[in-house]
């Protein structure tokens, strides 16, 4: 019985949710980088990625996936920080 | 150039989609007023600390919404005591939510605007303060933002007084 090596996973913004599908090896900030470009976000500015099911816990950008137990289904929340002026 | 209501009204149900698929996650109350084009949104602090966000958007989107806070104790509109304080000046002294979406920011608006060097017109391609403030041009954009002052115990530091 193989394994897949893959996660399918959503992402949830304030531009509404996406699927995507990484690497269980993928770090978070592959994944930010993924989901900023697909919402259509200007690049230059602050992006953090959270478990939509715990939005106050910033996930670590270095880390990999499976670092935080991730599986299939997962929802994560993209958050912009902007800054203030 | 005023915008026609219909118009605004059928931008804000579009945009509230978002706002409200947002707000499950974050535990937002939203009450929307069509008639009077406003947007009422309950949000919490990390310590859940309420705070009553109330968004004027006449005019939307060709000038930005009004930000307002209200008291949840008192009903007072625009007090310090209704407003957070972060580690920024995005929730501004003044008080004011500081940024170019808020129509408030602009002091040719109002008097407590911290911004004469801002036009109205350019709020959806500022990069004030190095930011990219086109990533905040839609109400789900805007209510994130401030989600984020309030929902990190490192950002939150408590109401303005």
């Amino acid at each position: 019985m193989s394994q897949r090596d893959s996660l399918e996973v959503s992402v949830q913004s304030t531009r509404g949710t996406k699927s995507f599908s990484f690497s269980k090896t993928a770090k978070v900030s592959e994944v930010i980088s993924a989901a900023v470009s697909a919402f259509g976000f200007a690049p230059g500015d602050r992006f953090e990625l959270a478990l939509a099911s715990n939005p106050g816990e910033v996930l670590q950008p270095e880390r990999p996936l499976v670092s935080y137990h991730v599986m299939d289904g997962t929802v994560f929340l993209l958050t912009s920080i902007g800054g203030g002026v | 150039m005023p915008v026609d209501p219909a118009i605004t009204r059928a931008v804000l149900a579009q945009e509230l989609l978002a706002v409200r698929e947002l707000g499950r996650t974050h535990r937002w109350g939203i009450i929307p007023e069509f008639g009077g084009l406003r947007v009422t949104v309950t949000m919490y602090a990390h310590n859940g600390d309420l705070f009553i966000v109330e968004v004027r958007c006449d005019d939307y989107k060709e000038i930005p919404p009004f930000f307002e806070f209200i008291d949840p104790f008192t009903g007072d509109r625009g007090t310090k005591a209704a407003y957070p304080r972060g580690h920024d000046s995005l929730f501004h002294s003044a008080p004011c939510l500081c940024a170019p979406f808020n129509r408030k920011a602009y002091k040719n608006v109002d008097p407590l605007g911290p911004h004469s060097d801002w036009a109205l017109g350019d709020w959806t391609r500022s990069t004030a303060n190095g930011t990219a403030w086109e990533n905040y041009t839609t109400l789900a954009d805007m209510f994130g933002l401030v989600q984020t002052r309030l929902g990190r115990e490192e950002f939150y530091q408590g109401r303005q007084s």
